[in-house]
């Protein structure tokens, strides 16, 4: 009987081929894919005012 | 190259009068000529030169379509006849798949006992419920086929006939209510759905209406509610647009070999050509005096498997082509430059492959996604967002390399950046990861143009990080060239200069100028250089601090971190924070901020003392963090005008807007715990209330239903 725990698999991060692939040769349409989900967001979260500690914790 | 797709019109008339149908409605009228039924002496010998085909060219599977006309109309007693013979030839030479398409108004038990027998998978043309399929499908008296088509899908439904039950076909109509449509295809419990874009071509192009896009328009409103009701059946189109296989010719690069056999035996070109004009279809071959060899080579057959080189210039150009792959052929049909053309329906394609969602592995696990709604996260959790950070980034750069040519320093600079990508990788990543790259790149995508030069300074800072020789022009940008996250020369009358590297040392070539090193605050950018950082909307930057600033903001940073290291929020501060962009003092309010498109840098006014300036890293930090999730996961349905009361604004909110208050809140109110007073309490119940507003407003994604909920959960828990 294997007595020894088996470590989680560690969950690989999104766009793994975007960081590994050099990037001449990421194919364009991807980038482009990929790229378009920035255009899709708000720039600039709107400001709220958030009071900070006025002294040491 | 072989072929593999043979669709067999074994009969070549119809019991329907659809005024949409391409094969007696549209120019080509070629069906007049053909015998009513494929006689057994044709069906032998298509099913001969199909099997002599497979042989030759060890093909491991075909695939035969029974096809109209009504294939139907040959009775139970006829299509096992057609399905014999093919499986008597076919089936020892190479595994048949055998299909048909059908209006399933003649199907009986008698045809579904054939069609199990013979392995044969039906798709059933339905257009969705009766008033749409009624606008089109109909009997040649104008009488309604509805009733029957719902009869033979409820006798396919059937556990005996499952098998044979391939599909629903759905040709759209923008006048139809497509969530009425999706609903009546839904109800049939199909195992696949496809939608077919009504025929045209530029000579004959779809109505546009009020839109631009009806038929985009039309489509996203089914994959909206397709999304949210958990993609309940496959929809091939939706599938193969978000990045999947393409199982359809409407989209996609996959090669078309797929040739027509009439119910004569002349091979033809996809039918669905002939609503260009007449005789579009025609090959000059048929089946007794030609091999299927000769038929492929036809230069219309063979021009649709060679994938992108088949495209017209304008789409292979196209940033999108894979995923298009300029659409159905006949779509792109104009007189004169016949099909060299993108597809009249070119901006609905634009439309909807834009609003796809990314491929599933390019999303956030649920694990990880849990651990950030817990507001903190882990530093795996943490290194993912860095990592999505990244990839966008490269993302942006790789997209932006198609616009560099007409701009030589940044065609230069795009090529010295790309070397140094495979030579130096770690040098390029260290560059990328500077705040303002991504800034620079999503503005330029806006608008690309003369800005793009700035692609040189980039890949210089990548050189030098590398420790790289290199000769590069960089441009100047406000009087500053500038290099991400090393420093910037003030440089006076000069548009650009000579900037030369050796050994990663490097000197610039001009008369006046003034090096200004970037400082760090330890492991942090103190960044009052870049021009770039100027993207906090009307948020005043500081000018270039003198050293004994920079020494205040260096006690004053080195404090926040110590409290924030005592805190759930230590990794997500120590693991995303790059940059402190100094803003102009503020007498009257604690300032800062953060864009969504600066990831790692926080934008703040000098204050009190580290613990000031801890909680205000806190929560600018927690904007950066969703934003990344964000980037990666659709946490709310973006096309949902829907707008949310918080408690801190008297106006209703964007989701996202509320989203990322909440996610800031609370953190916030967590670190004002050490804290019991007012502030504490306010903070919290901003936090609570929102949370409370998010749930009960209806355009959370079940995942941004799931991450708020942790975030109650873990206002619960206090």
């Amino acid at each position: 009987m294997d007595r020894i725990a088996r470590q989680e698999e560690p969950t690989p991060p999104p766009f793994e081929d975007l960081r590994n692939t050099p990037l001449a040769r990421i194919p364009i349409d991807r980038a482009a894919q990929v790229a378009r989900v920035n255009d899709r967001s708000e720039g600039q979260t709107a400001p709220v005012g958030v009071a900070a500690f006025g002294s040491a914790i | 190259m072989p072929l593999s797709q043979f669709v067999l019109k074994i009969v070549s008339r119809c019991d329907l009068s659809c005024d949409h149908c391409y094969v007696y409605e549209h120019p080509d009228q070629s069906w007049r000529r053909q015998p009513i039924t494929m006689a057994p002496t044709t069906v032998a010998q298509v099913a001969a030169r199909i099997a002599e085909h497979a042989a030759e060219h060890q093909l491991g599977a075909v695939r035969v379509i029974l096809h109209g006309g009504e294939p139907l109309l040959a009775g139970a007693d006829g299509l096992r006849a057609v399905a014999t013979e093919l499986r008597r030839r076919i089936d020892p030479v190479t595994r048949l798949e055998l299909g048909m398409q059908s209006n399933g108004l003649l199907l009986t038990p008698q045809i579904c006992d054939v069609l199990v027998e013979q392995r044969v998978r039906v798709g059933i043309s339905l257009d969705g419920d009766r008033k749409a399929n009624d606008r089109h499908r109909r009997y040649a008296n104008g009488s309604s086929s509805h009733a029957k088509v719902l009869a033979a899908l409820a006798l396919l439904r059937r556990e005996k006939y499952r098998a044979a039950y391939g599909g629903i076909l759905c040709t759209v109509d923008v006048d139809n209510d497509p969530i009425a449509v999706y609903e009546a295809l839904r109800a049939e419990q199909p195992p696949h759905v496809d939608f077919l874009l009504p025929h045209a071509n530029w000579d004959r192009p779809p109505d546009r209406r009020d839109s631009g896009t009806p038929h985009a328009d039309w489509l996203l409103r089914i994959h909206r509610r397709w999304i949210a009701d958990g993609r309940p059946m496959p929809i091939r189109l939706f599938d193969a647009m978000s990045g999947g296989p393409s199982h359809t010719e409407a989209v996609g690069l996959g090669r078309a070999d797929l040739v027509v056999i009439e119910s004569d035996g002349t091979f033809e070109q996809v039918d669905s050509l002939k609503s260009a004009f007449d005789g579009a279809a025609a090959t000059g071959f048929d089946v007794f005096r030609n091999s299927v060899d000769e038929v492929a080579d036809h230069p219309m057959i063979a021009i649709r498997q060679t994938g992108l080189a088949g495209l017209s210039a304008t789409c292979r150009a196209c940033a999108i082509v894979h995923q298009c792959g300029g659409g159905q052929f006949t779509h792109r049909y104009r007189t004169g430059s016949g099909f060299d053309n993108p597809s009249v329906y070119c901006a609905d394609l634009q439309e909807l492959i834009a609003a796809m969602p990314p491929p599933p592995n390019d999303r956030l696990a649920g694990t990880i996604l849990d651990d950030l709604g817990t507001a903190a996260g882990e530093p795996a959790s943490i290194d993912q967002l860095v990592a999505v950070n990244e990839a966008m980034v490269r993302a942006q750069l790789r997209d932006l390399s198609r616009f560099v040519d007409p701009v030589p320093l940044a065609a230069e600079g795009w090529d010295l950046l790309a070397r140094l990508d495979e030579e130096s990788p770690e040098a390029v990543r260290t560059v990328l990861a500077h705040p303002f790259v991504r800034s620079w790149a999503s503005r330029c995508r806006a608008t690309p143009g003369a800005d793009l030069a700035r692609f040189a300074g980039i890949a210089a800072a990548a050189a030098i990080h590398a420790g790289a020789d290199a000769r590069i022009t960089v441009p100047v940008h406000k009087g500053r060239l500038t290099l991400p996250g090393i420093g910037a020369f003030q440089v006076e009358n000069a548009e650009q200069a000579a900037l030369v590297i050796v050994g990663g040392e490097f000197e610039l070539h001009t008369t006046h100028q003034r090096w200004q090193p970037s400082r760090s605050l330890g492991t942090v950018l103190l960044e009052d250089t870049d021009p770039d950082r100027d993207c906090f909307d009307d948020l005043e930057i500081a000018d270039r601090l003198d050293d004994g600033e920079v020494k205040r903001w260096r006690d004053l940073l080195d404090g926040a971190l110590d409290i924030i290291d005592t805190t759930p929020y230590g990794p997500g501060v120590r693991g995303t924070l790059r940059a402190i962009v100094p803003l102009r003092p503020d007498a009257h309010r604690e300032r800062s901020a953060a864009a969504r498109d600066a990831f790692g840098a926080v934008a703040v006014a000098p204050v009190a003392d580290p613990a000031a300036l801890s909680v205000l890293l806190v929560h600018e930090v927690q904007h950066l963090k969703l934003g990344a999730v964000l980037d990666v996961t659709a946490l709310f349905d973006r096309d949902d005008p829907h707008t949310v009361r918080v408690p801190w604004r008297e106006d209703p909110r964007p989701m996202e807007g509320v989203l990322q208050g909440t996610y800031a809140f609370v953190a916030v109110a967590d670190m004002w715990r050490a804290r019991p007073g007012p502030a504490a309490d306010r903070y919290r119940t901003w936090a609570s209330g929102a949370v409370d507003a998010l749930l009960e407003g209806g355009a959370l994604t079940p995942a941004g239903r799931r991450f708020v909920e942790h975030l109650r959960a873990k206002l619960d828990s206090w």
